[in-house]
C-alpha cells in the first residue's frame, strides 16, 4: 500500500476482465491545480480502467510522478488506485484537489 | 548509438537545465524580428511557404481569441469572452491585419488548413527528431538527461508556468488552448534536444529543431496558420515562492503586458480576492467551500487559530496522523448531522501543508479518520509509502 496526496494504491489479485486498457499514463489530474499523478514515461506499467476505477499494471518497479508530492514506486503487480473521499452528511464525496 | 555520456558531457547536464528554465521563464519585451526570423525558417523545415502575415498579440488569451478569430469560431467564442477584452483583441488584430488581408485571411484558413500545417510541422519535426534520437541513445542516457534536464524543466516551466496559464486560458476559451506552439512555455523537450546538439553527440539529428530552439527565446505562445501566424509576447513578471510554485501575496504571480495573467497562492490559481482582500474572507466562506485545495488557501489566508476560535472546535484526540477537531457550529443547518462536524487536521507529507478533511462524527481517532477517507479501517490502513 502506497499513497500519493489523494491517491492510494492497493495491491489487488488481479484487474477486472472488462477494464480497458488507456493509451496514456495520467492516473488522475487535479482540477484545481491541473495537477497530474501519472506513471513516468518510461515506466514499464500500463493503466486501465474499469468503472471509473484505476489500475495499474506494473511490470517492473513503476514510478508515479506529481509536479507537488514525491515520486512513489510501486513494485511489480497489480494496483488499484483508491482516491480519498470526504464525509458530508449528504455522503461521501470524491475529495477535488 | 550513444551508451553513456562521458564525464564531461555529464557535468554538462546542469548548465542545459538552467539554461532552459531562463528561457522557459522569461519575462520583458521580445525581439520580435528574430522570432520572425526563426518562423520563417520552422516553416521552412515544415515544406511550407513562411506565413506572410505575422500578428503579434500580448497574452496567450489574447493569442487563442485571435487565433479563433481567425478560425472563423467567433460566434462561439463571443459569449464566452467579455466584451471588453473581445473588442481590445478585435482592434489589435483588425489593425495589424488590416481589413482587406483579413477577409482574405478568414476565406483561406479553415480548421482543416490549419490542422495541416501544424501536423505538417510536428511531423516533420519533432516527431522525426524524437524517433531519430531515441534509436541513436541507450535508454539509460536517455533517463538521465530526461531527469536532469526535462523533467526538471518541465517542473518548473510545464508544471507550473504553462500548465496554469492553459488551466486559466481554458476557463475563458476553451478551443485554441491546445492547437499552438507553446513556444518559450517548450522549454522541457527543446532543452531535451539541445543537450543532444553538440557536435560529439547528435548535432546533425537534432539541427530542425534549431528554429524551435531560437523563437523560444523571443516568443511566447504561437499558432501557425497557412500564410499567417499568431505570434505572443513574453510575461511583463513572473514570481514564484521559494519551491518554484507560482506566488505571490499581493499580485499577479504572472502578469501579462496586457494585464492578463494568474493570481496565484503557492502553485494554486486563485481568484483575485483571495490575494487582495484575505481580510475579507469569512469563516462560512471557508466552511461552504467544497473544494479542498481552495478551502486550504482559503484556511491559510484567514489563519487558522482565527478559524478554529471562530468555529468553537474543540480537539477530540491526536495522533501522528493529525490531530480531530469537533465543532457543534452547523448543527442548526438544513441537512446536517445533529452529532455536529468533525474534521481532521493533516499535514501534508511532501509539501508540509495543512489540510482540514471533513470525516464522520463518529470517528474518535485522526487515524480512523485518514483510513475511512479511503474506506479502509484504521487496522488495514498501513501504507509503506506515504508522499
Amino acid at each position: 500500500m502506497h499513497r500519493q496526496g489523494d491517491l492510494l494504491f492497493v495491491k489487488v489479485s488481479e484487474i477486472p476482465q472488462t477494464a480497458e486498457k488507456q493509451t496514456h499514463g495520467i492516473i488522475a489530474e487535479g482540477e484545481v491545480t491541473g495537477h497530474k499523478h501519472q506513471l513516468s514515461p518510461g515506466a514499464q506499467a500500463a493503466l486501465y480502467l474499469a468503472a471509473g476505477i484505476a489500475y495499474i499494471e506494473a511490470i517492473r518497479e513503476a514510478k508515479i510522478l506529481h509536479e507537488e508530492h514525491k515520486e512513489v514506486i510501486l513494485p511489480p503487480g497489480q494496483w488499484e488506485v483508491r482516491r480519498q473521499q470526504e464525509y458530508t452528511p449528504a455522503g461521501w464525496r470524491q475529495v477535488e484537489d | 548509438m550513444i551508451k553513456s555520456l562521458t564525464k564531461e558531457q555529464e557535468a554538462k547536464l546542469p548548465e542545459f537545465r538552467d539554461k532552459w528554465l531562463k528561457i522557459g521563464l522569461a519575462t520583458g519585451p521580445v525581439n520580435r524580428k528574430a522570432a520572425e526570423e526563426a518562423i520563417d525558417l520552422i516553416y521552412k523545415v515544415g515544406g511550407l511557404e513562411p506565413p506572410k502575415i505575422k500578428i503579434w498579440l500580448r497574452s496567450p488569451l489574447e493569442g487563442c481569441i485571435g487565433a479563433a478569430i481567425l478560425n472563423q469560431v467567433w460566434d462561439q467564442v463571443r459569449s464566452q469572452v467579455k466584451d471588453q477584452v473581445r473588442n481590445q483583441v478585435w482592434g489589435q488584430v483588425r489593425d495589424q491585419v488590416g481589413n482587406q488581408v483579413e477577409n482574405q485571411v478568414r476565406n483561406q484558413v479553415e480548421d482543416q488548413v490549419r490542422n495541416q500545417v501544424v501536423g505538417q510541422v510536428w511531423d516533420q519535426v519533432e516527431d522525426q527528431v524524437w524517433e531519430q534520437v531515441r534509436e541513436q541513445v541507450l535508454s539509460q542516457v536517455w533517463d538521465q538527461v530526461g531527469s536532469q534536464v526535462g523533467t526538471q524543466v518541465w517542473g518548473q516551466v510545464v508544471g507550473q508556468a504553462r500548465n496554469q496559464v492553459i488551466g486559466q486560458v481554458r476557463r475563458q476559451v476553451k478551443d485554441q488552448v491546445y492547437k499552438c506552439g507553446y513556444g518559450a512555455h517548450d522549454a522541457n523537450w527543446l532543452g531535451f534536444y539541445d543537450f543532444f546538439s553538440s557536435p560529439d553527440l547528435l548535432e546533425k539529428t537534432t539541427k530542425p529543431l534549431k528554429p524551435m530552439q531560437d523563437l523560444a527565446h523571443n516568443c511566447g505562445w504561437w499558432w501557425p496558420f497557412e500564410g499567417a501566424v499568431i505570434l505572443t509576447e513574453h510575461p511583463i513578471s513572473i514570481t514564484r515562492d521559494e519551491e518554484f510554485r507560482l506566488h505571490h501575496d499581493s499580485k499577479m504571480a504572472l502578469e501579462y503586458p496586457d494585464g492578463w495573467g494568474i493570481w496565484a497562492w503557492h502553485g494554486i490559481r486563485v481568484p483575485k480576492e483571495i490575494i487582495t482582500e484575505p481580510e475579507k474572507i469569512t469563516y462560512d466562506d471557508i466552511l461552504d467551500e467544497q473544494n479542498v485545495e481552495m478551502r486550504r488557501i482559503k484556511l491559510e489566508r484567514y489563519g487558522l487559530p482565527r478559524y478554529l476560535k471562530n468555529v468553537g472546535a474543540r480537539e477530540v484526540a491526536r495522533d501522528e496522523r493529525g490531530v480531530l477537531l469537533h465543532t457543534d457550529r452547523m448543527n442548526e443547518w438544513p441537512g446536517e448531522d445533529r452529532d455536529g462536524a468533525r474534521y481532521v487536521l493533516v499535514q501534508d507529507s511532501s509539501t508540509d501543508r495543512q489540510y482540514a478533511l471533513r470525516v464522520a462524527p463518529y470517528v474518535q481517532t485522526p487515524s480512523e479518520g485518514i483510513a475511512q477517507t479511503f474506506g479502509l479501517t484504521e487496522k488495514q490502513y498501513q501504507p509503506i509509502q506515504e508522499a
